[in-house]
């Protein structure tokens, strides 16, 4: 597989039957150069005309059996509150394993799960 | 059996047709086809659609001929019940099929309209304060603004309409296909299944295939299914022999001398031609 290139967005192609799955397969395998990375029934697509176009095809050929999302990398620091990155590490540093997230929170400073859940990015 | 050839009628469950000018796919089509007049004969089943025709340089599916035969003497496996589970379940599901390219285009065509609105309004804006600098009269850019303004809160509110519509057809779609996961994954088992249950009915046929092999006039050596070496054509000899299907089988530049010695080892009806 090619690396992931520099440009940051790419299009997410995700495959609901077997027949969509074949062609995406297919797909991946004659045009690894756009075809950036493939998970079984999904793949990255780079998100230029020819990414596109392939997603499309895809489309065309097996309708709601494939679905197509634009993704872009995560900036946590431009894009996530400090408080969501803190709890994270936090939590990933606490001492007892076992712990679910939302009794470490409790009587902290930390976000319940709850209130993290109400609120888009 | 009945067989058209040349004009003339041949019957008999064992027809030795070599020399004369038929072709085999030809009576291999007349044998699957009920309707064909060429050939009236018993009608053919699965075993027979996997080697009913054998022919030096054929293909034979190995495990699905022997699993075909274990079939048709009647042997199923423990994977027959949920196997029809999972048929029943698909029969049953029919996911819905959510069109969102016309909700896409719907806010792409209205985030098209608010763009080229806010424009206007830009441009509105401008002459009113062009003409308020220049001290002139401006009643009338004044309405043209408003006009403007009033257009462009239309085309906003026809987008908000617009993104909660697609928003809502996207949830529709994503039930949809959850629906299609689960179809998936039932697609996927019953393709496992399947396999192992061949895989379990092949096996039990070895013995009688390995038997069958050393029964057949040819120099093979006998061998269990996994390890035979010889031709597939031998191999599809044998299953014929072990499953004798009931349908006639068309056998070319096989191993028998005559057609009575092929009917004799193979336990049915044969046409060489």
């Amino acid at each position: 597989m090619v690396a992931l290139s520099p440009r940051s967005v790419v299009l997410l192609v995700i495959t609901y039957s077997q027949a969509a799955r074949q062609s995406l397969r297919n797909a991946c395998n004659g045009h690894p150069e756009t075809a950036v990375r493939r998970f079984g029934r999904a793949a990255l697509f780079e998100a230029t005309e020819f990414g596109a176009f392939l997603a499309l095809r895809l489309r065309e050929k097996h309708g709601g059996d494939v679905q197509v999302e634009r993704t872009a990398p995560l900036n946590e620091f431009a894009e996530v509150p400090e408080r969501v990155r803190t709890a994270a590490a936090a939590y990933e540093a606490r001492s007892h394993p076992n712990t679910p997230y939302a009794k470490f929170a409790a009587g902290t400073d930390h976000p319940s799960p709850e209130t993290l859940r109400d609120v888009e990015l | 059996m009945r067989l058209r050839v040349d004009g003339e009628t041949v019957v008999g469950p064992a027809l030795d047709v070599r020399d004369r000018a038929v072709a085999p796919r030809t009576v291999l089509a007349a044998i699957r086809d009920a309707a064909d007049p060429q050939v009236a004969c018993r009608a053919p089943g699965r075993v027979h659609e996997l080697v009913g025709h054998v022919h030096p340089g054929m293909e034979c599916s190995l495990q699905r001929a022997l699993a075909a035969a274990a079939r048709s003497r009647g042997q199923t496996t423990t994977h027959r019940d949920p196997l029809d589970a999972i048929d029943e379940e698909l029969a049953a599901s029919s996911p819905a099929t959510v069109d969102l390219a016309d909700a896409r285009r719907r806010v792409a065509d209205a985030s098209a309209d608010v763009a080229d609105r806010r424009e206007q309004v830009a441009r509105a804006s401008g002459r009113v304060e062009a003409r308020r600098d220049a001290e002139l009269d401006d009643a009338a850019a004044t309405r043209r603004l408003r006009e403007a303004t009033r257009r462009l809160s239309e085309a906003e509110t026809e987008r908000i309409a617009a993104e909660q519509a697609l928003a809502s057809e996207r949830r529709r779609a994503r039930e949809a296909r959850d629906e299609r996961e689960r179809r998936l994954r039932l697609v996927d088992r019953r393709r496992n299944l399947e396999r192992r249950a061949r895989a379990e009915l092949a096996a039990r046929e070895a013995d009688r295939f390995e038997r069958a092999i050393a029964a057949l006039p040819v120099d093979a050596p006998p061998a269990p299914p996994e390890e035979f070496a010889g031709p597939d054509a031998v191999a599809a000899l044998a299953v014929v022999r072990l499953a004798a299907p009931r349908a006639p089988v068309v056998i070319e530049e096989g191993p028998f001398r005559h057609a009575a010695q092929a009917r004799a080892c193979l336990h049915g009806p044969v046409v060489l031609i």
